[in-house]
């Protein structure tokens, strides 16, 4: 077969259909384009919302916007900065850039991808809606309880925040095991864990952490969802909640979050250097080391946002350390860049001179992180600007920097075109003047005492730093539009060239550019070329008219699987939209349409699983004859159940923490009377038994467990009145609904993959109808 | 997936002696045990934690490239651990 009719017949199955069918493509370098593109409008809607901001600061006593507005305005400033630009840009780019560094055809689940991107358009949508309907969400990004709840927010604005977050956080959650499953299963044949771009590693790390980091948010939001909704007073002192578990919810996602933005910069900063400064990048064992470091140690940080809430010392030091010890492997990859540069000789082109604003930028950003992990310091600074300025030179030098860098790096790859304007530097200069402008003076601002999110002062020394971060924050936003016209410029009129301009090495170079919609003519098997691989002498270089990749054992990367993926199809869009419906239903209290809509999301997920190719088979090409999916030992979707499971079970834990976290730490226990769960209980650990030891049976016992759970809720009382049955009705009604999802998968699921949630969910089932026993243990030790 | 396990084992091992010092210095304050028996048990829980620390280093002495990266971040979770948690020998337990 001739390069070219490999490349037609490829591109005919692979291809993503023109108008309507846009809204049915699953291809990932479309998706991941998309993600990329819509969180820079979003970006583009966060900064006009700074630009406001700064103009309300600039002068004392600034009646600009009225009090109200102002919370709204930099609410949704950090939510939409932190949830839907950050996030989904650097999903979109991992998206896109994944299987063409692994030298993989897609991502292992298109469809899911294509689901989490409409998932986070819609739930971003919501947001902006409700921003220009004046109903934003106006307790701050971080949504502290109490002042979120009900009493102090009615309306519909932080349900807005909590719904709106949630359903954007499927994305992540959905990004998160599709980029675990792609990068341990789908790549070049040959290549093993100890030979993957350095890109891939960190995306490892990241998706691991968003694996366990999103769920306790998701959770804590359902939570003080269920407060402001059905009066479930989780976080209310008053009737034996706690504000500060929203703290602990929120903040352990939080501080990991700052993480799970930096690492994967990082991964771009460890990616370029070494192109750029013509040598390997120095260290490579060190640095993998240092990535699961931080990636652990990030989640030890979690109190150091609250340090000002009375913990005891003891607590405090543990939280200290870590907070300062987390600065040894960032310095460990900082110093191992240098040494690529110092080692090597480096080209300052244009994505050089973003690496260099972020060692500047973020350098500055993490020595102000130590001082701030020290517990006496942080109690002068903490809540004012100069912990603003803090984070915004982490997260713009630790982010924005590098990601500019990677958009000037791989935007030819894109397009196909290299840059030429000489307007590039002049946007540089212009944001990284701009940015110091605005944010170095503004640690003085906070030290003299300014609080972040105040909305009019009265010192004339804040007027001065603050004229100045707003004259500097106008210079910045000169400087984003310069760089928008730059790369708009570089799309339309740069130079186009053929392959591997800025001589890589890595696999995504390998490919004619822009991309074709199948990456690779044939799959890399060990050290081959582009035009080897265009040639036909990888693997699965004969199309069959399925979307076929290769599958690999995860650490060797040996062939093990020839994995069939999913054509272009409308059901993620439909299945999005059933689930926007859900939120939408909770959002107007329209209560009695939300089952309507689940019921259609789970309908429209089993339809997912309507077309499987049949166990077989095939010819690998190269002599080698592979299983298909179906056939294979681990199949990619039995891994994801894995992952999925590893993140319910981090939600659960929360549950759990969160129970016994009031019943020894909040005011009001024990309650009055105390809740049981009588003998449905026990009805629940039989038939949670059962389901562990017959998982390939478990449809009657999984049946059972539903009804002895909703026995549970259906007798108990005072949920409303104290924290302790709210608590307990959680966890029956999460023991109810994995069981539920335990008959779903019994009745219609793949075996193997419907073992695993039966053994699962039957462990569920046995903590949450025992947990009530140890709880009360808790709080009578406690009283 | 062994070496890969091992390449996170230190800092999991890491994550369980940081988080069962957390909860058995809150629940110990909170349920009044004696100080004494309090730090005796937090400094049992960073012992467990460090010999256990061990393991992983000891298993990912030989092995490639990722057995290196294993060693390194089993050493590093050791020294975090004792690190993070030495406020157990000096501090007031509540």
């Amino acid at each position: 077969m001739t390069p070219i009719r490999r490349h037609k017949e490829l591109d005919r199955i692979w291809r993503t259909a023109p108008g309507w069918g846009r809204l049915a493509a699953v291809n990932h370098t479309v998706i991941g384009k998309r993600f990329m593109l819509t969180a820079l409008v979003f970006f583009a809607i966060g900064g006009l919302l700074a630009m406001l901001i700064r103009i309300q600061l600039a002068s004392r006593q600034s009646e600009f916007m009225e009090p109200g507005t102002y919370a709204q305005v930099f609410t949704m400033h950090g939510t939409i900065m932190m949830f839907l630009f950050a996030i989904p840009f650097f999903e979109g780019l991992a998206m896109y850039l994944l299987p063409k560094m692994l030298g993989a055809r897609d991502m292992a689940f298109p469809r899911l991808s294509a689901y989490g991107y409409w998932c986070y358009l819609l739930g971003g949508s919501i947001l902006i809606v409700a921003l220009l309907m004046g109903a934003a969400p106006d307790a701050g990004w971080f949504m502290y309880a109490p002042l979120s709840s009900a009493t102090y927010s009615p309306g519909i604005n932080a349900d807005v925040w909590l719904l709106g977050i949630t359903f954007v956080e499927i994305s992540a959650l959905s990004a998160a095991v599709e980029m675990l499953v792609s990068i341990l299963m789908l790549r070049a044949g040959g290549m093993s864990l100890d030979r993957m771009p350095i890109f891939g590693w960190y995306m490892l790390v990241v998706a691991g952490m968003m694996l366990v980091g999103f769920p306790p948010l998701i959770l804590g939001s359902l939570l003080l969802e269920a407060e402001r909704a059905f009066g479930l007073p989780f976080f209310d002192p008053t009737r034996g909640g706690d504000p500060l578990l929203w703290q602990h919810l929120f903040w352990l996602f939080g501080h990991p979050e700052v993480y799970i933005i930096f690492l994967p910069a990082a991964g771009v900063l460890s990616t370029i250097i070494p192109v750029f400064s013509r040598h390997r990048l120095v260290g490579y064992r060190a640095i993998v080391a240092a990535i699961v470091a931080m990636g652990f140690l990030s989640f030890g940080l979690w109190v150091h946002h609250m340090y000002a809430t009375g913990i005891p010392h003891l607590s405090l030091s543990f939280f200290s350390i870590a907070s300062a010890l987390v600065a040894v492997p960032t310095a460990v990859q900082i110093f191992s860049w240098l040494a690529t540069m110092a080692a090597g000789r480096p080209r300052f082109s244009i994505p050089m001179l973003h690496v260099f604003g972020f060692m500047f930028v973020f350098v500055c950003g993490g020595l102000s992180g130590v001082m701030l992990a020290m517990v006496p310091f942080d109690l002068q600074a903490h809540d004012t600007h100069f912990v603003v300025a803090h984070l915004h030179y982490v997260l713009v030098g630790g982010f924005v920097f590098p990601m500019m860098a990677a958009a000037y790096y791989w935007l030819p790859h894109m397009t196909g075109r290299q840059p030429v304007q000489q307007l590039s530097h002049a946007a540089f200069w212009t944001i990284f003047v701009g940015f110091n402008l605005t944010f170095l003076g503004m640690h003085l601002t906070g030290l003299l005492g300014m609080t972040r999110r105040v909305h009019s002062y009265d010192d004339p020394w804040w007027e001065v730093l603050n004229f100045i971060s707003s004259m500097g924050g106008f210079v910045t936003t000169i400087g984003f539009a310069l760089l928008a016209l730059d790369l708009v410029l570089l799309m339309l009129f740069g130079r186009p060239f053929r392959r591997d301009p800025w001589r890589a090495g890595t696999l995504e170079w390998a490919m004619p550019t822009p991309p074709p919609s199948y990456n690779f003519a044939s799959v890399p098997m060990g050290d081959i070329d582009g035009p080897s691989l265009a040639a036909g002498k990888g693997l699965l270089a004969t199309p069959r008219g399925e979307m076929e990749t290769l599958g690999v054992d995860p650490l060797s990367g040996r062939p093990e699987q020839i994995v069939i993926l999913p054509k272009p199809t409308f059901l993620p869009l439909l299945t999005a939209l059933a689930t926007g419906g859900v939120f939408l239903s909770l959002l107007f209290k329209a209560y009695l349409l939300a089952p309507v809509f689940a019921v259609a999301v789970v309908a429209l997920f089993l339809r997912w699983t309507a077309a499987m190719p049949a166990p077989a088979v095939l010819d690998a090409g190269q002599g080698l004859m592979l299983p298909n999916h179906r056939a294979a030992r681990m199949p990619p979707s039995l891994l994801a159940m894995r992952f999925i499971i590893a993140a319910d079970a981090t939600a659960f834990a929360s549950l759990v923490f969160g129970a016994g976290f009031l019943a020894i730490s909040a005011p009001g226990w024990p309650p009055a009377e105390w809740p049981g769960f009588g003998w449905p209980a026990w009805v629940a650990v039989v038939g949670g038994l059962v389901a562990l030891a017959l998982p390939g049976r478990a449809l009657v016992p999984q049946l059972v467990t539903v009804a002895a759970f909703t026995a549970i809720l259906w007798r108990m009382e005072g949920v409303q009145d104290h924290a302790a049955p709210a608590a307990l009705a959680a966890l029956a009604t999460w023991g109810a609904v994995h069981a539920a999802i335990g008959v779903l998968l019994a009745g219609w699921g793949d075996r193997r993959i419907s073992a695993q949630w039966q053994r699962y969910a039957a462990l569920v089932t046995v903590v949450a109808a025992t947990f009530p026993a140890l709880l009360r243990l808790l709080a009578e030790g406690a009283a | 997936m062994r070496r890969l396990v091992l390449l996170i084992a230190g800092f999991v091992i890491w994550s369980a002696a940081f988080l069962a010092v957390y909860a058995v210095q809150a629940t110990g304050c909170a349920i009044g045990m004696e100080a004494g028996l309090l730090r005796g048990l937090l400094i049992l829980c960073v012992a467990v934690g460090l010999v256990a620390g061990a393991i992983p280093l000891w298993l990912a002495r030989r092995g490639g490239v990722l057995g290196q990266s294993a060693a390194i971040a089993a050493a590093a979770a050791m020294a975090s651990t004792l690190l993070t948690l030495s406020g157990v020998f000096w501090l007031g337990p509540c």
